[in-house]
This record gives C-alpha cells, structure tokens and sequence, in this order.
C-alpha cells in the first residue's frame, strides 16, 4: 500500500447566489466544485488541468481551507483537515504552503524581501532576527537569488524573480506539501522554463510533493507524474501523465490535448473542435456534465450521471462510453 | 500573385520620458503579400504590440515618436498620412484586433451598434442596411442566433463570444490587412483552437493579410506562412515558418523553441535561457541577445550583426558570418 500524503474525497464547495430580489424559495448555489476525489502520493506531482471557471483554484483553496468546503474529507497524513480548529490549521498551514499565480500582486510592495520572509518565520517561532537574516539568505540561494537582493522592494525585480520570492517565502517553514496555482502562466516561455526547472529541483532536495494546478497542459505534462483532468466542477479523467496523453480516453480530454497548438510544422492532423462554450456552474447540464458539446453524446449521457471509476492500472473515468 | 501589400522598412519607434529614451522598436523591416499570414513573436517589452500600434498610428505622440522609417500600405507611406486620412484607413482597409475581447468592447453599447458603427462611417450605408450586415457578419464569425445577439450587450457574452465579435468588428469593411495582436492569450485552448480555426477559414474566404502577434510559439506554427522572431525591439530572425521551427538558425529562436515541454515523448529537463530580457535602453552597443547568449564571441560584445541571408532566412547573428 503507497503513503498517500493527501487524500480529497467527495469535495463539494458552492457559493450562495445572490441576485437581487427573487421569489423563488430555493437559494440558488454556484457549484464551483462538485464532488471531487483523488489523492496524491508522497514526493510526486499531480497535475490539475481544465479551462478557467472549472474549479481548479477553488479546490486547491479548498484544501488549505482559504475557502471552507461545503462538503467533503480532506485528508492529510491520515487526518482529517476539516475537523482542525484555528491553532491546528496554523500548524497544517505550515505544512501546506500555496503559492499564487501573479508574482505582482502577491507581494506586500511596501516590504522589503527580507522583511517579506522574515514575517513568515517571525509568525512560524523564529523570534531571534540575526537567525531569521541567515535563514533568509540560505532560501535565497535555494531559489537562486543572492544576498545583495535581501533589501529590494518587489518592484525593482522581474516577474521571474518575483516569483523566485514567493517560492522562498513559501519554502521558509520547510513546507512537505505545496499547492502551486497557475505558477508560471504570467511568465515568458524562456522564464517559464527557469522557474518550472526550480520547482523541479526543489522538489527533488526537499522531498516535497505538489499539486499543480495550471490550464497549460504542456507545463502539466512536463512536471507531473499524474493529471487529474476537471470539467464544471468535477474531475472526468485521472492518469498518469504519459498514458493520459498516449491514450486519453474521455472526450473532453481528447479535445483538450488535439486543441493545443504544437510546434510541429505539419498541418494536416484531424481536428477535434469543440462546439459553443463551458455552460454556467450555476446551472450545470443534467446528466454527463459534458454531454452539451460532446461529439460523441449518446442518449444516456443526457439523464444518467456516469460515475468516476477506475478502470485499471490507476486509470480513473466518469464516461458512459468506456 | 506575389502582391506586397504591406512593407514595412526601417521602422524605429522611439519612447521619450523627461530623462530616457527608450528605443522600442529599432530599425524592423517586414513585408506581407496578399492572403499571406506574418507571425510575429517574442517575449514581453520584445516590440512585437508597438510596432502593430505604429502600423495603424494609434501610438500617443507623445511620449511615442516614430523617428525613422517607412510604413508602405500599397506603395503609399502611411507616416505622412494626415490624421483623417488615417482614419479612413483604420478599421476599414487595416483593422486590428486586441487581446483583450472583454476590455476592448463598450459595455454601454449593443453590440449590433458597435459593428455597425463602421459600417456606417466606412461604407455609407444607414442604420438599417447596417444592423442587417452585422448581422450577416455574426454569422459568417459562427455566432449562434445572431438575430437574437445583434441586440444584446457585451456583457451577455463569453470571453469566446466576445472575442468572435472583435473579429465580425473587424472584418465588416474587408479589410485588405487584419492585425491581431494576441487574440488568443486570454482565452481557454478549446476557444482558441476555434478562433484559430475561425480567423484561417475567414482569410481563405476574404482574402485577407493576417498579421499575427502572440508569445506563443504554438500559436505561430499553426497559423503562420512566415515568421519574424522579435528581441528587444529588433528582429533576430526572419523566415518562412517550416525553416524557422525546422531548422531555427539564432541562438534565441534555437533556446526559445527548447524552452516549450514537449507533448510526445520521453521528458527531459527543460532546457532554459539563462537571464532576463533586458529593457531596450539596457544594451547600446553589439548585439542585443549578448547578455543571454551561450555562444558569445568578443565580435557580438561590440558590433551588432546585419541582417545574414542563409537559404530562405534572415538572421541577425555573427556565428553565420
């Protein structure tokens, strides 16, 4: 039996709708995720991919309890994270460090990077300020920064450096879990693949595991070892990531893979276009939540929910087709 | 067949602050011919919007002047344009479309009036003639019940919906050149593959020249016949898109095209361009990539490389001289 350092079971988070003045009796819920399971093992990557609106940050939110869960098991190292009161969540916290997607608006622009990390250690018991400054510089280097930038404001750093920081920042409590969200999307490709290269390493000296949450299926490939594919608030599809690329099975995972853009000069491979666009998580479709664009849509798939099973060598699928 | 439409020579669009001046774009030539699409990639500050914004003179002057060069829009320079002059030009034979399909649209407007309003002012036609050829262009960019969307506010539509109505806006003139500048950026893969698709199908049908800016290399292998490859306001390569993702000769396009994780195959170790790109007052002297570059010589430290032609590229590097 593996050690699955976290476990998600059966994730729900909705979000009360408040529309103005209405009759109906019924609150109205946004179910921004809804019904969400996997796990992922110590030391490895699990790579959360869906276009935008699907739920993928609010779960990752959902897992360092920024938003309390509606419903659900979030498990870590065998206990159960939502049963935890303020002082134990602060404990967890220090565990599961997060980090944003924009490097520019998760810096304090009126600290300096000392002052930025040092926070973090002062909050987390380090009161003596000589121990803290060399602790600053040690995650300096981690990431590939020097002591000179220990007293510049945010601003006089590029958005890769930036992000360097907010890595350190987060590596500062010696973290074993760290939920990236949309980490490199606001990069250039040749500074993406800077920062995408420290994760790799970090994650490689500090026996760390991450969940990776990104809408960009090639960064996803290249640094998991699983994919958990999200749709409306739901997971469809759970591979490891070679097989999930090899042999998608599910239609929205197919299309997802043929939709992005490849190097490769040769135009005439078959193309998947989805129709229309993601319906409204307010009012998700009955059945298969995909079953609206879906090119192969049966009758079934419009009235029966397919359920998320695994249909061998760690595969998991919610289709009818299968 | 080969009909230049647009050629672009020398072009330098310079930023002046109270104590800088920032060369954005510095000495870029290109041309484009009839139907063909020009891509035009590189990384944030490389150039790539400023020179779109030169081409259709919508740059504030100042800080922004246009120091050098030549814009030839069918053999006629559009620097010595007027500005009404220019105004009958824009969005009517040149049209433009913005990366963002969300901020780029007035939320005050229907969006029959905001296609409409070119119409009206290009083409002379009155209100109703107008309302019945936008929506005739809704349908041709594949806008479900356009009647219905003609009277609704951008608002009511998605980012994918939004941005299909930036490209019924722009093509309701035929325009002869369409520039995009990062159309897709901000939408999700599924939609950007069906823009793509869109803006291809669109330029078979019209004819159009496309002039495509993006960051994303993807983006131009799909939909480019040639390419420019833009560094801190100059260009550093220039080819047809089969040899430059081929056969990349500079040593920025060869670390850029290493730098996108591969979809097939086993995963390697990205390989990454080490550095920053550097702001374009930054380097004076030689040539720009040299602090980034792993192939540096004492020549590239000094003097900056002309334009080398090898087989059907161009390319700005002193290791092919």
């Amino acid at each position: 039996m593996e050690k699955y350092i976290l476990e998600v079971n059966g994730l729900k988070k909705y979000f009360p709708m408040s529309k103005g003045f209405s009759f109906k009796k019924e609150k109205q819920y946004i179910k921004a995720v809804d019904g969400v399971d996997f796990y992922v093992k110590e030391g490895e990557t699990l790579g959360l991919v869906g276009e935008s609106g699907c739920g993928k940050s609010t779960t990752g939110k959902c897992i360092v309890r920024l938003h309390e869960p509606t419903y659900g098991e979030i498990i870590f190292k065998g206990e159960n994270v939502i049963d935890y009161d303020k002082n134990k969540l602060r404990g967890y916290r220090k565990q599961m460090q997060f980090i944003f997607q924009d490097p520019f608006s998760s810096l304090n622009p009126r600290k300096t990077v000392a002052n930025a990390i040092g926070e973090v250690l002062y909050v987390h018991n380090m009161k003596n300020k000589k121990e803290r400054i060399e602790r600053v510089e040690e995650l300096l280097n981690l990431v590939g920064l020097q002591k000179r930038h220990m007293y510049r404001y945010p601003h006089e750093f590029s958005g890769g450096q930036r992000q360097r920081i907010v890595i350190a920042r987060a590596l500062s409590v010696d973290p074993e879990f760290l939920i990236c969200d949309e980490p490199v999307s606001a990069l250039d490709v040749s500074i993406q693949a800077q920062i995408i290269n420290l994760l790799e390493k970090l994650q490689g000296n500090l026996r760390l595991s991450y969940l990776f949450i990104s809408h960009d299926l090639r960064v996803v490939r290249h640094i998991s070892s699983r994919i958990a594919v999200m749709y409306l608030g739901q997971i469809v599809e759970t591979a490891e990531s070679n097989e999930l690329f090899d042999h998608p099975l599910h239609p929205y995972t197919k299309a997802l893979i043929n939709a992005i853009p490849t190097t490769d000069t040769v135009r005439d491979r078959k193309k998947i276009l989805l129709e229309g666009d993601v319906p409204s998580p307010a009012n998700p479709p009955k059945g298969c939540r995909f079953h609206t664009r879906c090119p192969h849509v049966m009758e079934i798939c419009k009235n029966e929910v397919p359920e998320y099973k695994d249909i061998g060598g760690g595969h998991y699928l919610a289709c009818h087709l299968a | 067949m080969d009909q230049e439409i647009l050629k672009v020579n020398n072009l330098k669009t310079y930023f002046f602050t109270e104590d800088e001046e920032i060369p954005a774009v510095d000495g870029v030539s290109f041309s484009i011919s009839k139907g063909e699409t020009l891509g035009i990639v590189g990384e944030s500050g490389s150039g790539k919007s400023v020179t779109a914004l030169s081409i259709m003179r919508l740059l504030p002057v100042p800080p922004a002047k246009i120091v050098d060069g030549q814009i030839l829009f069918r053999d006629e320079d559009l620097l010595k344009k007027s500005e009404d002059e220019m105004r009958n030009i824009r969005g009517n034979r040149i049209s433009m479309i913005f990366q963002e399909p969300m901020t780029s649209l007035n939320p005050v407007f229907t969006i029959g009036r905001q296609i409409s309003e070119t119409l009206i002012l290009h083409q002379g036609m009155n209100n109703k003639e107008a309302i019945e050829k936008s929506i005739e262009m809704l349908k041709l960019v594949k806008i479900p019940l356009p009647e219905k969307r003609v009277r609704e506010y951008p608002h009511q539509l998605s980012g994918g919906m939004r941005q299909r109505v930036m490209i019924a806006m722009a093509l309701a003139c035929r325009p002869e050149i369409l520039i995009a500048d990062e159309p897709t950026t901000a939408l999700d893969v599924t939609i950007q593959a069906q823009i793509l698709e869109l803006i291809k199908e669109l330029q078979e049908q019209l004819g159009t020249a496309v002039m495509m800016i993006t960051h994303d290399l993807g983006v131009i292998a799909e939909v480019s016949d040639n390419v420019m490859v833009m560094y801190c306001g100059r260009a550093l390569e220039y080819s047809d898109v089969e040899t430059l993702f081929n056969n990349p000769k500079h040593p920025y396009t060869i670390g850029l095209l290493k730098s996108v994780p591969k979809l097939k195959g086993r995963r390697e170790k990205l390989h990454a361009i080490k550095g920053i790109v550097p702001m374009p007052n930054e380097i004076t002297s030689g040539c720009r990539f040299k602090t980034r570059c792993e192939q540096k010589t004492l020549i590239c430290e000094n003097k900056e490389p002309p334009f080398i032609k090898l087989g059907k590229s161009l390319v700005r590097c002193w290791k092919y001289q």
